[in-house]
């Protein structure tokens, strides 16, 4: 869906994840990234109180105001006060970036193990699944998706999530592959462990956490495939404030009082930005060619 | 008479990630003329550090000293970042150890005989190509011609490593270095294009520092051979001598060579405390 | 020994029997895999229609029509067949060019999408081969010195590149070189004059107007252009010279560049010579990845600069509900997307240089 994708899928996440998980504090754009995300995740926390107004009280007689010392970003096309909207913003944002991991990880974890762990044609069958939904296009797929189900966060997440999980079974598969030979697991299984205990007690502990690496390259996308859906109108439906859909809005009066489409762009930038920043950091980290 | 190289004090030291340091060589000293030079030792030794920094190809993060680092009386310690093009495939000239990693998947074999040439523009195309097919066949390949419009992975590993000769002799350096020159060859193959390449080197005049860890290959093809311990020169002298060497590392090394005679022995093993005493 | 030599040289080359059969067989497989993923989309397209709450029936004989009426229009539609019989119905019609009719405006849906679909193609192939160039060049350039100053804002630029929501990115620079500068005309494809005097063969712009030889018509294409496909690079760039300048990073540590330095290469003859020949087909594929994102980034940036599209066609039908046209739409681009993608997984296969014999 996004180019980040694409480099996502080229950067082998593997075994040396912990101690890259480590250094992660050691690179500086990581450490950026994450101090950005803490601050998203405290304002969308923190909203009702960091909030100067109501996000949703309209006042017709202060229609489109230009950035002042009472509105200090500016009020839109209700009269609505652009900076509590956009503190606001954050919660349904990360909120369905929650909600697309949560299901897309699972998933992608039970097709890869599955398939890693029992090999044959079931593994054949199963990563060439993987493949044809991993060729699909993701937001045009989520677009109809979301178009027929109906607008909402619990659809869009859905729609991202239909077409997100490959990647995650793909790593999972090449682990849990690699496991399958190791002789910690004949021990295990000599030891009598078998069948859903063996695979979620024993294999899953050691694919998750390059899995959740491999997520972590992917937030930034997400949050923008989540944007996007807002701005056609398909995410989180009014008059809950939403950045894509507030980009939207600006746009009648993008000549005129550009701050309206302006602001709530700039944050989905910043919340994007932060995760590809962490993203940018553990890549430096993960790749063995770092000089 | 002017030396060929002449190394005096050359520490070559890396930082390591853990705020340490590691040196690779350690106050290294010698000189030498338009003769076949071995340094041996095993890996880690700093042999092959020694060889690169002669050819200013050690990795950018290596802390290089020296009082004196000279080759063909160019002052390297003074190179600026371009100088060494210049330099490089002109004055000194280098093979190394692999052929199949060492030469270029995606180009011809005649196009990378050719570089040292078009790197240095003396002469025009035609004169090149000349060079070329005689430096291909002067290295004991059959028909220049079709060979030189071949991929490296259509040829066999002693095929590549004689396009490696021809790439680093073809510019005739003063100097060549070779690092470990047959250890990816086959056995029956090693002998032939070791004697191929000192023989080269004898007849053009030139410099040959060969590096190894096989002390019976420099004692047969050299004049005279250094060996080197954890970055230290810790013995020197006559090539042919080293089987008869009082020095026990070299005295263990030559011990430990495996052969037909060895066979269903145990080999001797290094005492290291008899050496480090030694340094 | 010259014997032996020449021997070796055949040895390593496999019969050109047995090559033809492998290149077949790969070929097969790539072939193979690639209906297999048009199949796939066809199921999941039909499968959304299933789910979709709307019922071409009903939206056909209004609410107020009798039961029988209704009855007869779902016969008509096919709908009381089998599911399996009507998946097979939607692929024949699907390959027959069969995408149903509008619901908005009534019209052939296949008709609808042959005269939008030029437009895309016509921004996307602008947008890659800008997106490329730059790319590319930024890519080697940072690679010729690295951890320099290109390379740092090459750095930050992917960074941005990757993280901008494309659409809010398109409004800041019609509000910027269209609204404030005047540097660029507004959004559409073409001016109205233009629009409507123009003959359409190939459906893309900057064709059929040098065709009719009419040079104001084609600078008038082209200015339109300009805004929309350099937003669309921009979102290329930013990948392509990230990924161009990885593939050649992972190659400058290689003992072939060592060898070529020792023969005295300078870094940029290191770069261009000896580099880039080895990463020339990873970046042909990074290229054609590339393509299908735009094809993606497309439906945000033409709802921006109002390109008549198939990503504007999409965004009309979501709004208005317009199912057929939906999912036909959601086809077409999905299928160019899975070619593309196939291509570019071919391309990446025919390039290794160890097939190259």
């Amino acid at each position: 869906m996004t180019l980040a994708n694409i480099e996502a899928a080229t950067t082998q996440t593997s075994a040396s994840s912990r101690r890259a998980l480590r250094s992660v504090l050691a690179s500086k754009t990581a450490t950026i990234g994450i101090i950005l995300i803490a601050l998203l995740l405290l304002t969308a926390a923190l909203a009702p109180v960091l909030a100067p107004y109501d996000p949703i009280a309209q006042d017709i007689n202060n229609r489109l105001l230009p950035p002042s010392d009472a509105h200090w970003l500016g009020t839109d096309g209700f009269g609505r006060d652009m900076l509590s909207r956009i503190i606001f913003g954050t919660r349904p944002s990360l909120g369905l970036l929650a909600l697309v991991i949560a299901t897309s990880l699972p998933i992608g974890l039970i097709v890869g193990i599955s398939a890693g762990f029992t090999g044959g044609w079931v593994e054949r069958v199963l990563m060439r699944f993987t493949d044809i939904v991993m060729a699909f296009p993701q937001l045009v797929l989520a677009l109809a998706f979301v178009a027929i189900l109906g607008p909402g966060l619990v659809n869009s997440a859905l729609a991202l999530t239909l077409t997100g999980w490959p990647a995650y079974a793909r790593q999972a598969r090449t682990e849990a592959a690699a496991i399958r030979q190791s002789d910690f697991l004949a021990a295990a299984q000599m030891g009598g462990i078998r069948g859903a205990r063996l695979l979620f007690g024993h294999v899953l502990p050691l694919v998750l956490p390059s899995a959740i690496i491999r997520v972590a390259l992917d937030l930034g996308g997400i949050i923008l495939a989540a944007a996007a859906l807002g701005f056609l109108g398909l995410g989180v439906q009014p008059p809950t404030p939403e950045w894509g859909a507030m980009v939207s809005d600006g746009t009648k009066v993008i000549f005129d009082q550009w701050w309206v489409a302006a602001a709530p762009g700039a944050a989905i930038l910043i919340a994007s930005l932060a995760f590809n920043l962490l993203a940018d950091g553990l890549r430096d980290i993960l790749d063995p060619r770092r000089d | 008479m002017t030396d060929l190289v002449g190394v005096e004090n050359l520490t070559v030291g890396f930082k390591t990630a853990e705020g340490g340091r590691f040196t690779a060589v350690n106050g290294l000293s010698f000189a030498m003329g338009a003769e076949k030079l071995g340094i041996v030792g095993e890996s880690g030794s700093g042999k092959t550090m020694t060889a690169l920094t002669l050819a200013g190809l050690a990795p950018q993060a290596a802390e290089i000293t020296a009082d004196r680092l000279e080759v063909a009386g160019e002052d390297l310690r003074r190179f600026k970042a371009r100088d060494w093009p210049k330099f490089r495939g002109s004055v000194v000239g280098l093979i190394m150890q692999d052929p199949r990693s060492a030469l270029n998947p995606s180009l011809i074999v005649g196009r990378q005989v050719e570089e040292a040439l078009r790197f240095h523009p003396r002469f025009g195309r035609s004169e090149r190509r000349d060079r070329v097919l005689s430096a291909l066949e002067a290295v004991g390949l059959p028909n220049p011609k079709t060979l030189a419009g071949l991929y490296p992975h259509q040829l066999s590993g002693g095929m590549g490593q004689r396009v490696m000769i021809a790439t680093a002799l073809v510019n005739e350096p003063k100097l060549l270095i070779a690092d470990e020159p047959t250890s990816a060859l086959d056995e029956a193959l090693r002998e032939q294009v070791l004697e191929l390449l000192v023989s080269l080197v004898e007849s053009r005049g030139m410099g040959l520092i060969l590096i190894s860890h096989d002390l019976v290959q420099v004692a047969r093809h050299c004049d005279r051979a250094l060996v080197m311990y954890r970055g230290r020169l810790v013995d020197q002298g006559r090539a042919a001598d080293l089987p008869n060497s009082t020095h026990p590392y070299t005295a263990t090394l030559w011990a430990c060579r495996p052969s037909a005679a060895t066979h269903g022995q145990l080999l001797p093993t290094l005492d290291r405390t008899v050496i480090e005493a030694s340094l | 020994m010259s014997s032996n030599a020449s021997s070796a040289i055949t040895a390593t080359r496999r019969p050109l029997g047995r090559r033809v059969v492998d290149s077949g067989r790969a070929f097969a497989v790539w072939f193979g895999t690639f209906l297999l993923t048009l199949f796939g989309l066809l199921v999941i397209t039909f499968a959304l229609g299933l789910t979709s709450a709307a019922d071409p029936a009903l939206h056909r004989v209004g609410e107020h029509a009798s039961e029988a009426v209704y009855q007869q229009a779902r016969h008509n539609f096919g709908l009381d067949q089998p599911i399996p019989v009507r998946f097979a119905n939607y692929v024949w019609g699907v390959l027959h060019g069969d995408f149903g009719i509008s619901w908005s405006s009534s019209r052939s849906i296949s008709e609808d999408l042959a005269r939008v679909f030029p437009a895309t193609v016509e921004l996307a192939v602008v947008a890659i081969i800008f997106g490329a160039t730059i790319g590319i060049a930024l890519g080697l350039a940072s690679a010729l010195k690295p951890r320099g100053l290109v390379d740092n804002i090459l750095r930050l630029v992917s960074l941005v590149g990757y993280s901008v929501p494309i659409f809010w990115l398109g409004l800041l620079m019609l509000l910027i070189f269209y609204a404030t500068l005047h540097w660029a005309v507004g959004p559409g494809r073409l001016d109205d004059i233009v629009q409507y005097t123009i003959t359409w063969h190939t459906g893309f712009a900057l064709i059929d107007t040098l065709w009719a030889g009419d040079w104001a018509s084609f600078v008038d294409a082209l200015a339109h252009l300009v805004l929309p496909a350099s937003v669309l690079a921009f979102y290329a760039i930013a990948g392509i010279s990230r990924l161009t300048r990885a593939a050649l990073f992972a190659e400058l540590g290689k003992d072939y560049v060592t060898a070529a330095r020792a023969r005295g290469a300078t870094q940029w003859q290191i770069v261009m010579g000896e580099a880039f020949p080895n990463v020339a087909g990873v970046v042909v594929t990074i290229v054609a990845l590339s393509f299908t994102v735009l094809l993606e980034g497309a439906i945000l940036t033409e709802t921006v600069f109002a390109w008549p599209g198939l990503g504007r066609y999409l965004t009309a039908a979501i709004f208005v509900a317009d199912m057929p046209a939906i999912l036909g739409a959601t086809l077409v681009i999905g299928a160019s997307f899975v070619t593309v993608n196939a291509i570019a997984d071919l391309l990446t296969k025919l390039i290794d240089p160890r097939l190259r014999t």
